[in-house]
């Protein structure tokens, strides 16, 4: 528990507020991850503005057909699938891009299985819209970083993927395909901040990246980093 | 901070009742009063909306049938504030639940109220197709009025209407200009910037402006509740 101070109360209202930029908000996010007090205080601000948006009202009744049938079909893996649903579900992706980037994860190109390595991890990427999602998964030992786009859209800009350590500052780690899954060599001194809890982000860029290394553009994705 | 404050108070009514999804048994908490029992369904419906939405997370398809009938009505409210018009309306709020479904497992029942949670999921992903609309901006001068005049609809709401009153008793104490950027933000996608091009102000000047506003209203509601 932090003791919060008026800067931070505030901070947390133009959150909710939707008043962010991109860094700020990813900052916000990363903090909310690890500070209780701060994530109160925001869940506190939802609650306050809250009667703003509108009082109740019934949708026509044709309104659940058209979303029951627009849901995604359910598959034989869906219930009590375990990790992987709970990953799976984080993103909306499917269980089948999930168990290939297991197969990415756990084999060699030529099909021989890795060496028992240190576990790998991995992050799933979202937003709370849903609008956006990746999967990534590092692998320490060799500093190798996969990012695969499932839903990933970012106009005529290109994007960023930063890490936010617990010190809420982001670090570049270059810009990733939108279409296609990335590798990336993660540089030796941004190795230290991959670990357990920090945050991956995206943010859309302009092309060569972010200028002067500092996100322009709004959070799109973001996810936690976990131990497979 | 304990328990977020309780927003979504019912009384006791069987009307309203048989709208519940069923609390589990457990979560009644039971008040004995003199010659009554006052039972807080407010707590059981809360507990049993966050079980259903856990349930979503791992794939449960009636559990999200219950989120839907438990909240449509009010999530609607929140689609009918955003976008006025009641097709695009209708639109968002089924963008908002299939996102809800998506992201069912990323709720995380000790961080925040389901209901929070499922507002703000669908607020933001209105504001989000409201700007890709390029919609997106200040909200017109005279819906504060419209807002303030809105008036309870049934008897479970009285409860809820004590919050929007501290709300409303608030915000009415703000300069009215630092009310409509706080409104046009949370419901109309403004920015920073669409107020500073607004007002033809500096931005540091009008985010000075809107941080001291919100603080006001925080003390405001913090003394008044």
């Amino acid at each position: 528990m932090t003791i919060l101070h008026e800067d931070d109360m505030a901070l947390a209202g133009e959150y909710v507020l939707g008043l962010l930029d991109a860094a700020s908000c990813a900052t916000v996010e990363a903090r909310m991850a690890t500070d209780s007090s701060f994530a109160a205080e925001i869940e506190a601000w939802r609650l306050r503005l809250q009667p703003m948006l509108g009082g109740d009202e019934a949708p026509p009744a044709h309104m659940w057909r058209a979303i029951e049938s627009a849901l995604p079909l359910p598959t034989d893996q869906d219930v009590g699938a375990g990790k992987l649903l709970f990953w799976r579900s984080l993103t909306g992706i499917s269980v089948s891009a999930a168990a290939i980037l297991g197969i990415l994860l756990l084999q060699r190109p030529d099909g021989a299985p890795l060496p028992a390595p240190e576990a790998p991890l991995i992050a799933a990427l979202g937003s709370e819209t849903g609008s956006a999602s990746l999967t990534a998964s590092y692998d320490a030992n060799t500093g190798r970083m996969i990012v695969t786009p499932v839903s990933l859209d970012t106009g005529k800009l290109y994007p960023e993927l930063w890490i936010i350590p617990a010190d809420g500052t982001a670090r570049s780690l270059g810009i990733v395909g939108s279409k296609s899954a990335t590798a990336i060599i993660v540089p030796a001194d941004l190795r230290q901040y991959l670990g357990s809890g920090g945050t991956l982000a995206i943010t859309p860029e302009p092309e060569g990246g972010a200028p002067g290394g500092k996100a322009t553009g709004p959070v799109i994705a973001s996810g936690k980093i976990a131990t497979l | 901070m304990g328990e977020p404050a309780n927003h979504q108070g019912i009384l006791v009514h069987g009307e309203i009742l048989a709208n519940c999804i069923t609390p589990p048994l457990g979560s009644y908490h039971l008040v004995m009063g003199t010659d009554s029992i006052l039972v807080d369904f407010d707590a059981a419906r809360r507990a049993s909306l966050t079980d259903a939405l856990l349930r979503c997370g791992k794939g449960d398809r009636s559990a999200f049938e219950s989120v839907y009938k438990a909240t449509s009505a009010k999530l609607f409210g929140v689609c009918l504030r955003i976008f006025s018009d009641r097709n695009e309306a209708e639109e968002a709020l089924q963008d908002a639940y299939i996102t809800i479904w998506n992201r069912a497992a990323s709720f995380e029942a000790g961080r925040a109220s389901p209901i929070s949670w499922l507002v703000t999921v669908t607020r933001n992903r209105a504001i989000d197709r409201l700007r890709s609309k390029g919609k997106a901006g200040l909200a017109p001068l005279d819906e504060a009025a419209e807002i303030a005049d809105q008036s309870p609809l049934a008897d479970a709401q009285l409860l809820a209407q004590g919050e929007d009153d501290l709300l409303y008793g608030c915000i009415d104490g703000l300069d009215p200009r630092d009310a409509h950027f706080i409104r046009s933000a949370f419901i109309g996608g403004a920015t920073y910037a669409d107020l500073a091009a607004h007002e033809g102000e500096p931005l540091g000047t009008i985010k000075s402006r809107i941080r001291r506003a919100l603080m006001k209203l925080r003390t405001c509601m913090e003394v008044a509740s």
